[in-house]
């Protein structure tokens, strides 16, 4: 964790000294490397038996599970949202 | 919503491939592929932002407020789960113990499958896989019905790495900070939360 944190920090850095310089494949490369990485977390999962040989049983149930946990937590944080703005304008 | 239909199709393709162990001839076993293309994707998340000449106002504009959100993430996915502990058959401590894996499945996974058994280390995988992979997926929908923040928190622990770049890219550059801070906290907490429910 530390170690990826380090590494974006690096490109932080560099990213600042080069500032001048135009960047404008920056973004089209983090999509590329983003693709490259969920297909590499693609083989791995395909590859793990222990996912593959229980999909069928648990798949459901933990397809239901992550999707309440991502609803639920949503609207957590929306209770946050929505107190923010009556916050701004008072100011 | 384009791209992130893109990013699972080439998740897909990986399965597929390597389901049908297409990939095996191409690709050599090493585990740590995927952390180095981390690594070269974060560098460039880092530059991309460190070239933004407005970055540093984008740091000053950190609320308190945002420093909740980790506890909100970790009570609403806690709640998610009790309720449905109630319906499924599964027990209220087990079901939390999935639930607070924050959909950082390696860890999660490994830890109860060692306290609770295969089956139950095999669910808190999946569970948190999905978890992982629909908020990458779903990355703008949530942010149109729930708001930039609940997108942080359906990301749960992975916002410190792999759902940032998506979380930065629907959301803004202006969510780093929240994101990050907010993937740690829930980081940090899994063990110790994981831990708690396995040995209720």
């Amino acid at each position: 964790m530390f170690k990826i944190l380090g590494i974006m920090c690096l490109g932080l850095v560099s990213g600042y000294l080069l500032r001048r310089r135009k960047m404008r494949f920056m973004p089209v490369l983090i999509n590329i490397l983003i693709m490259v990485l969920l297909f590499i977390l693609g083989i791995e999962t395909g590859s793990n038996k222990q996912i593959i040989e229980n999909l069928d049983s648990l798949g459901g149930d933990a397809l239901l599970m992550a999707i309440s946990m991502i609803l639920f937590s949503s609207l957590g944080a929306l209770l946050l949202e929505k107190r923010k703005k009556p916050q701004k304008d008072e100011k | 919503m384009k791209n992130s239909l893109l990013i699972i199709l080439c998740f897909i393709l990986g399965v597929l491939l390597s389901y049908f162990s297409l990939f095996d001839a191409l690709l050599p076993e090493n585990p740590n592929v995927s952390f180095y293309v981390l690594c070269a994707l974060m560098f460039c998340v880092g530059m991309n932002m460190g070239h933004d000449p407005d970055i540093f106002k984008k740091f000053k504009n950190i609320q308190l407020r945002l420093l909740l959100l980790p506890l909100f993430t970790a009570l609403g996915s806690l709640a998610a789960m009790a309720l449905l502990s109630i319906v499924m058959p599964y027990k209220l401590a087990d079901s939390l113990a999935v639930g607070s894996g924050f959909a950082y499945y390696s860890l999660s996974s490994i830890i109860i499958s060692h306290e609770k058994g295969a089956l139950l280390g095999t669910l808190a995988l999946l569970v948190n896989i999905f978890r992982e992979l629909l908020t990458l997926l779903l990355a703008p929908l949530l942010r149109k019905v729930f708001g930039p923040l609940a997108l942080i928190a359906s990301g749960g622990a992975t916002t410190l790495d792999v759902t940032l770049p998506v979380i930065l890219k629907t959301n803004g550059t202006s969510y780093l900070v929240p994101a990050i801070y907010h993937g740690m906290v829930l980081d940090f907490s899994v063990p110790f939360l994981v831990s708690f429910f396995c040995s209720l």
